[in-house]
């Protein structure tokens, strides 16, 4: 990808997060989370339900604002951007990705490029293999379908901050890695990418850096290969989750 | 994995946990010819697009010529080219009563349907598009109600703010109310800065009641004349057109256009949702207030001199968007070139159907758009079903 869309801004960006509180009525979603992404790398935020993690990413994102804490990308605060800015420094794929009836998939993947149906388009919709259902009305497609033509939206952005909401949810295993592949094919190209996943044997697989986020806290944060230890996931997860490592593999059930 | 990016992949530092291609290429082999298949997609979406264009314009010819030879008294086309041609020195010069017919009556009335057709039809797919609604239309946000309280008000109690330029009492009132109404709702509806869709809604269906409950006062209170008037007026209405109701209404459309063609894009990205407009760099709520604006504009001075009339800006950008596509840099100029078409046929008929009585144009729009919508989506439906 190249990274044309992002023509004055930075084509990297570092962003640091520090002491991040955000508190909605009767309950603290996050409690002073600290985190630096860096270009290159791809983090991953692993919790149980209700720790956090997409409220994390909504301020990471700019999305909210949050309580305490502040946010600087590239050096700058992150309200210092304006929307048109921010929209070309990051992108942000969700959990639910929308579904705009009456769009056919290259136009909604052609509203990250402006609206422009060209060959950027045509080239995330081939990365994520959904390019043979260019001409398809989005109503048409299945969940998991959907999700990889939001993840093409996002790439046609070539957004040097990418934030993956769960990205395989939807998804089967082969296409689980797909995606993972292509996250990580960002990383190389010098993108800082923040994933939020449940499937640990797959954030282990692919992560530089994983984060345990509970309660609104980051419990652990490192390799993975140092994080993960079942006391710590038996800990978080409340349950008797097993790590079979094998080689360099680490897996998690 | 993608043919075409492979010679960069190649490139590329191998992937730290090696396998995950293999897997990628065994799920979902690309066709090379898949460029083709996004270029298809637009080329199928042109198509439509140039179709629909070409039939609306097509309308709009129709109405235009049929409404010009058709009425009352029937005027044959070679009389009304005369009456065009003869100006620029061609052709022999048409007959007195032609000159009447055509140029006091006809062709006002005429202009005025088109222009107020084209604005109702803007007016209605800016507030779809504003909405995330098919459903929506100005009425949301109680603009209709708030013209007609005012148009009650201007005729039955004498109230009037004085006529503004080139509008009677009557239109002026309503157009200031159907303002106020709108603006009432957008103002309660905001909070911190925001305006919740629901909350709109909801603030739109309040004051709808208020000017309802306004206009049945009036009505309740009225004689026999103002009644009649008033009636006529709720119903809508063309005859009688001046050319400055004709100049009121192209102005708000040529500012509505201006105003609503640049936020294209943004209504597309508003589509997908709020927060992903948000993300795509979108300006939300400037956006909002702008569209609500010049919908309300544009509907305001369009019911201000013809009266309530239901369903253009409902059906003519439902049958673009079904023909061509949501995409708004073509629906919002083509809903207006439909719009203007269907306009102009329905008050044909309203001018036609019961000679030597004319019909109110509310009454043919609402007896023949709702059977018509109601076909059209029962067959959107079953499409949806049934292709693909």
């Amino acid at each position: 990808m190249t990274n044309a869309m992002a023509a004055p801004l930075p084509a990297q960006a570092a962003l640091e997060a520090d002491g991040l509180v955000l508190a909605l009525p009767g309950r603290l979603v996050l409690d002073g989370v600290s985190l630096a992404l860096r270009p290159g790398r791809l983090t991953v935020v692993v919790g149980p339900n209700g720790a956090g993690k997409t409220s994390l990413v909504d301020l990471l994102a700019g999305i909210r604002t949050p309580d305490a804490g502040r946010i600087t990308i590239g050096g700058r605060p992150l309200a210092s951007y304006s929307p048109r800015q921010l929209a070309r420094i990051r992108a942000v794929v969700r959990q639910r990705p929308p579904l705009p009836e009456g769009f056919l998939v290259a136009e909604l993947v052609a509203t990250g490029s402006g609206g422009v149906v060209d060959e950027r388009v045509a080239a995330a919709l081939e990365r994520v293999g959904m390019a043979p259902y260019a001409e398809r009305r989005v109503e048409t497609l299945s969940g998991g379908e959907l999700q990889l033509v939001d993840l093409a939206r996002a790439l046609v952005r070539a957004t040097p901050i990418l934030f993956l909401d769960e990205p395989t949810a939807s998804l089967d295993p082969a296409h689980q890695h797909a995606v993972m592949t292509i996250a990580r094919e960002r990383v190389e190209d010098g993108a800082t990418v923040l994933s939020v996943l449940h499937d640990l044997t797959l954030a282990a697989r692919y992560a530089d850096e994983l984060v345990v986020l509970a309660g609104g806290r980051i419990v652990a944060h490192g390799a993975p290969d140092e994080v993960l230890s079942e006391q710590l996931l038996a800990q978080v997860w409340h349950y008797p989750l097993e790590v079979v490592r094998r080689g360099e593999r680490i897996f998690i059930g | 994995m993608s043919r075409s990016l492979s010679a960069e992949q190649a490139g590329r530092a191998a992937f730290r946990p090696p396998g995950p291609a293999t897997a990628d290429a065994a799920a979902k082999s690309t066709e090379p010819a898949s460029r083709d298949t996004v270029a298809s997609a637009l080329s199928a979406r042109r198509h439509a697009q140039v179709l629909t264009l070409a039939l609306a314009l097509g309308a709009l010819a129709l109405a235009a010529c049929s409404g010009l030879v058709l009425g009352a008294v029937r005027i044959p086309p070679g009389e009304v080219i005369a009456y065009f041609a003869h100006p620029l020195g061609l052709g022999g010069s048409p007959e007195s009563s032609t000159v009447a017919v055509l140029g006091d009556i006809r062709l006002p009335r005429l202009a005025l349907s088109l222009v107020g057709g084209a604005a109702l039809a803007l007016a209605g797919a800016a507030m779809q598009g504003t909405f995330r609604n098919p459903l929506a239309d100005p009425g949301v946000v109680g603009v209709s109600a708030g013209c007609a309280a005012g148009a009650a008000v201007a005729t039955v109690a004498g109230v009037s703010l004085g006529a503004l330029p080139g509008l009677g009492a009557v239109a002026a009132s309503a157009f200031v109310g159907g303002l106020l109404a709108s603006l009432f709702a957008y103002r309660f509806a905001r909070y911190e800065g925001r305006t919740e869709v629901l909350t709109l809604i909801l603030a739109g269906i309040a004051v709808n009641a208020i000017g309802l409950g306004v206009l049945g006062w009036m009505l309740y209170i009225a004689d026999d004349a103002e009644l009649r008037s008033l009636t006529g007026w709720l119903l809508g209405s063309f005859a009688g057109a001046h050319w400055r109701d004709v100049a009121l209404v192209a102005a708000l459309l040529a500012v509505g256009i201006v105003v609503l063609q640049p936020l294209a894009r943004s209504l597309d990205a508003l589509a997908l949702g709020e927060r992903e407009a948000s993300d795509l760099g979108v300006p939300v709520e400037r956006v909002r207030a702008l569209a609500i604006a010049a919908a309300s504009l544009l509907t305001a001075g369009t019911v201000a001199v013809a009266g309530s009339i239901s369903f253009v800006g409902l059906v003519a950008p439902h049958i673009v968007r079904l023909a061509a596509g949501p995409g708004h840099r073509f629906l919002l100029p083509t809903s207006a070139v439909a719009g203007a078409a269907l306009c102009g046929l329905a008050d044909l008929a309203a001018r036609t159907v019961a000679l030597p009585q004319e019909v109110p144009i509310g009454v043919v729009t609402a007896l023949v758009g709702g059977p018509f919508f109601l076909w059209l989506v029962r067959r959107a439906r079953v499409r949806a079903v049934v292709v693909r």
